[in-house]
């Protein structure tokens, strides 16, 4: 009898967690992203950025991401390398201070496993991109993790001189983690 | 003490101490002059060079400690006083000392700027510490410092030379003549 009712708590249990929405947990976000540049690797993260995210397994349909990163923020190997990627050349964040990834569309590809399609926005230009996403439970929350690839060149990243890609590479690996909160 | 000691070098001894001699001259004065150039590409490849130009004079004074070790130097001249004899042997260790710090600081100051280091481009070196700005400038401070060291130390070496060659005239730079 005991055991009846304990399996009944765990599914009643299992069920309210299955069905329920998440949402960022603000600050609770890591966006670091990995160059090459004469062959060897060459990390950065961004300081600061805003996530507006919201996660339904149950109703993927209304779940979704807004992120929003301010570029000015941006850590790099040295102060010269910050100011230089900030510029006109790079990010020119005069002009284009944000970039922006919106979501249109969040797909179930496995096990807890996403794929988010969206709009991403980066110097004045617009480009679909198609974000994988896995979700992992630890310690009552739930952590949103993935890795896709950008091409800088697609973006103007880094024109004139250095759009050549035998110094700095025109792949640049994104890693993304927020922590999502009932 | 029955062994005597020999004349001269070795020929692996004067090969290590003049490529040394010739690689760290080359990676000071490019240190000197790629720190001042703006950012652009040949800027990092020149930095890129550098660390290669470094890792190499790292694997290389790991090969001279370990053959000095096996192989007995020639003594120091008789006519030297025991204070003067001191000062070569503690200079002799700095030199030395130096020529490891050196190079690990800059690796150290590549890593904690979250510059990976790719040796020829074929073989990635471990970061040794995780990215972090202000210890990317202390491992930067330090390198630097070093490099002035060793070349105050250096200048020292080739004066200590000269002197043996044109004012003592003992004959001591021919033991290692390459």
């Amino acid at each position: 009898m005991k055991n009846i009712l304990y399996k009944f708590v765990l599914i009643g249990f299992s069920l309210i967690f299955m069905s329920q929405s998440w949402a960022e947990t603000v600050g609770s976000g890591q966006i670091t992203f990995t160059g090459t540049q004469m062959g060897a690797l060459v990390q950065g993260n961004f300081r600061k950025f805003s996530a507006d995210l919201h996660f339904d397994a149950q109703d993927l349909p209304h779940s979704y991401a807004h992120i929003t990163i301010d570029l000015g923020s941006i850590d790099l190997a040295s102060e010269e390398s910050e100011d230089e990627i900030r510029g006109k050349h790079w990010f020119n964040i005069q002009s284009f201070p944000q970039a922006r990834f919106d979501s249109s569309d969040i797909r179930i590809v496995g096990p807890n496993q996403y794929l988010v399609w969206g709009l991403f926005q980066l110097k004045g230009i617009s480009k679909p991109l198609r974000i994988p996403l896995k979700m992992s439970y630890d310690h009552g929350g739930r952590s949103a993790q993935g890795r896709f690839t950008l091409k800088r060149n697609d973006f103007d990243v880094g024109d004139g001189t250095w759009s050549a890609t035998d110094t700095v590479a025109d792949e640049v690996t994104v890693d993304y983690r927020f922590t999502l909160v009932p | 003490m029955s062994s005597r000691s020999p004349a001269k070098f070795t020929p692996v001894a004067i090969g290590l101490h003049w490529i040394m001699a010739a690689g760290l001259t080359i990676a000071f004065g490019v240190g000197q002059y790629m720190s001042g150039l703006e950012l652009s590409p040949w800027k990092l490849k020149i930095y890129t060079w550098h660390k290669w130009l470094g890792v190499t004079l790292f694997l290389l004074v790991w090969m001279r400690m370990a053959w000095r070790s096996t192989h007995r130097p020639p003594a120091l001249p008789a006519t030297m006083s025991r204070q003067l004899q001191k000062v070569t042997e503690i200079a002799h260790w700095a030199l030395y000392i130096l020529m490891v710090l050196i190079p690990l600081t800059g690796w150290l100051h590549s890593s904690a700027a979250g510059v990976s280091v790719v040796y020829f481009n074929l073989l990635p070196l471990p970061n040794l510490v995780p990215k972090d700005k202000s210890l990317s400038h202390l491992f930067e401070t330090l390198h630097q410092a070093l490099n002035w060291t060793l070349l105050v130390l250096v200048l020292g070496h080739v004066a200590a030379a000269f002197k043996h060659q044109f004012v003592d005239r003992d004959q001591l730079m021919a033991r290692m003549r390459p």
